[in-house]
């Protein structure tokens, strides 16, 4: 019973940190409408500038840079590469996308090369032991900082004037402009949001117990894609239900690996998918995703 | 002085080889309520997106000739500085953002004037249309027809616009809720906001405007004043559905030479 909780309370904590993740990718599909594929190699990035400037500046700082690092990636992108698209077809931006990925990647993957890069980050591999369940500290601070950061973004997406003019452009791009919004500012500014959530994602998919920044962890981000797709792609409680839903699933599937082995290994991998598969077998639209004005 | 209020001059728009616009002129003195009217196609809508600067939304441009309020030029302008500069459309069909509260329709609207005036804006709305103020935490894609029209036009009035540019507000409503809203416009003229007024409701528009332009196939064909243009045959057939076999003869005579009013200077 122990390890169910245990599995359980892991893929909670997994889970907000892929809400992370398809959180800013929900949010740049509503202001733009663009899929964005180069989402991993934003979140590659912010992990890159922590990983490579806590050893001179400090942990906290080299976050902050790092968070700071990949919004100004994503605004990079937006500035440099979506807005000369604009007016394009979403799909054709959403391919183009996916060629800013891979230059991304590679020259992250070059600079990182082989290595498996810390975080410094203070946790450590310190455990919290509850009666018969032990918990990372890793893995708590990783679900109060999603936690917060979630619950601050619905905030300012709900009451501040910021959030209105997201959600106006989201609904009508050519009517938010007549009301004075300004589109490109938008999309600008989702960019830019959704490189610093990444970053911080980036940083609880690095730490304890994963070793350290390597080539794969973007592989691991793009567990996001299943989260933000089956919680129905413009919807923000869909990408938090996906989000737990997925590192849950994930958590579980990996847990419980021992008792499964007749699927073969790697099953914690292959569930997102799966579960994402089997909700868009029964919604296509996603968990949230229909266009019903019941929701939110 | 260059022209007081809003002056189109010479205005030619294309979307792509369509040429929408040719040469059309009108201008919306300060504090006047001005109409235009014309059929579907007829380029009523493309006249108000240039002038709001949301032609490109729909793939047009202006090809020629300017728009200035009080003497500024308003042409080459992005939206959003034509909202600052005091011209504010409520657009064809509504358009409220249905997934969001009344309120935060309202707030939306306020996003292009000043911060200083929201909420004198607010008062000021929620006095015009005391079923906003009741309704501002529903969704606005649940309320009646009639309703959404008032949200869209207290939406554009909260910017605080000195130009208020009306695409077709009658459109789909019941005709008491079309008399209301016309009520409504006379009275936010009478506080000070001129009024641009597209129509296919002739004989609605007619009463509230003073003066009245007559579009067809992207030409200005007819203007003058309201009353003079109402009275005239060519407008009472055309556009009020008065059968009248006398003019009839009298318009198919002329109909080949094209009419113009005199100027009105007033």
């Amino acid at each position: 019973m122990s390890t169910f909780a245990e599995i359980l309370l892991n893929g909670v904590s997994l889970g907000s940190v892929y809400a992370l993740i398809a959180l800013g990718f929900v949010v740049i599909f509503r202001a733009t409408e663009v899929v964005n594929f180069a989402h991993a190699s934003l979140l590659l990035a912010g992990g890159y500038v922590t990983a490579t400037l806590h050893d001179d500046i400090g942990f906290w700082p080299a976050l902050l840079a790092g968070i700071a690092g990949a919004a100004l990636v994503g605004a990079a992108v937006e500035f440099l590469v979506m807005r000369r698209y604009r007016g394009a077809d979403h799909s054709v931006l959403a391919i183009v996308t996916i060629g800013v990925d891979i230059l991304l990647t590679t020259e992250l993957t070059r600079r990182i090369g082989t290595d498996v890069l810390v975080m410094g980050d203070p946790w450590g591999d310190a455990v919290l032991k509850l009666g018969s369940i032990s918990l990372a500290h890793t893995r708590i601070a990783a679900f109060v900082a999603a936690a917060l950061l979630i619950t601050a973004f619905l905030l300012a997406f709900r009451y501040t004037s910021w959030g209105v003019a997201m959600r106006a452009a989201a609904e009508s791009p050519e009517t938010a402009a007549l009301m004075g919004v300004r589109l490109g500012r938008v999309s600008l500014g989702a960019w830019a949001v959704a490189g610093g959530l990444a970053a911080v994602a980036a940083l609880f998919l690095t730490v304890f117990p994963t070793p350290g920044l390597e080539r794969a962890t973007s592989l691991a981000a793009l567990k996001a894609f299943p989260a933000a797709i089956l919680g129905g792609l413009d919807s923000t409680t869909g990408a938090l239900v996906g989000g737990l839903l997925v590192g849950i699933t994930e958590s579980l599937a990996t847990g419980y690996q021992s008792d499964l082995t007749f699927l073969g290994r790697g099953l914690g991998d292959l569930a997102p998918y799966l579960v994402m598969v089997a909700i868009l077998l029964i919604r296509p639209a996603g968990l949230f995703g229909t266009k019903e004005l019941a929701r939110v | 002085m260059g022209g007081s209020g809003l002056v189109v001059q010479d205005l030619s728009v294309g979307y792509g080889p369509v040429r929408a616009l040719r040469r059309v002129s009108l201008e919306v003195p300060e504090g006047a309520v001005v109409t235009v009217l014309g059929s579907n196609g007829a380029g009523k809508s493309t006249l108000l997106r240039a002038i709001s600067r949301t032609l490109s939304f729909h793939g047009g441009a202006v090809t020629e000739g300017s728009v200035n309020l009080n003497g500024r030029r308003l042409d080459g302008l992005a939206p959003d500085r034509v909202v600052a500069a005091g011209v504010s459309q409520v657009p064809e069909g509504r358009r409220v953002f249905a997934r969001m509260t009344v309120a935060d329709n309202l707030r939306a609207g306020a996003l292009g004037g000043d911060r200083s005036g929201r909420t004198t804006a607010l008062d000021r709305v929620h006095e015009l249309f005391p079923v906003l103020a009741e309704r501002s935490g529903q969704r606005a894609g649940l309320l009646s027809g009639g309703e959404q029209q008032m949200l869209a036009v207290a939406r554009a009035l909260m910017a605080t616009p000195r130009v208020l540019l009306l695409d077709e507000p009658s459109l789909g409503l019941a005709p008491l809720m079309a008399e209301r809203i016309a009520d409504t416009v006379r009275e936010i003229n009478a506080q000070g906001t001129s009024v641009l007024l597209v129509e296919q409701n002739a004989a609605l528009a007619l009463r509230l405007a003073t003066r009245a332009y007559v579009l067809e196939v992207g030409e200005v064909t007819l203007s003058g004043p309201a009353a003079e243009l109402a009275a005239s045959d060519e407008v009472r057939r055309r556009y009020l559905g008065v059968v009248d076999e006398d003019a009839a003869a009298d318009a198919e005579q002329t109909g080949a030479t094209r009419r113009t009013l005199t100027r009105w200077k007033g």
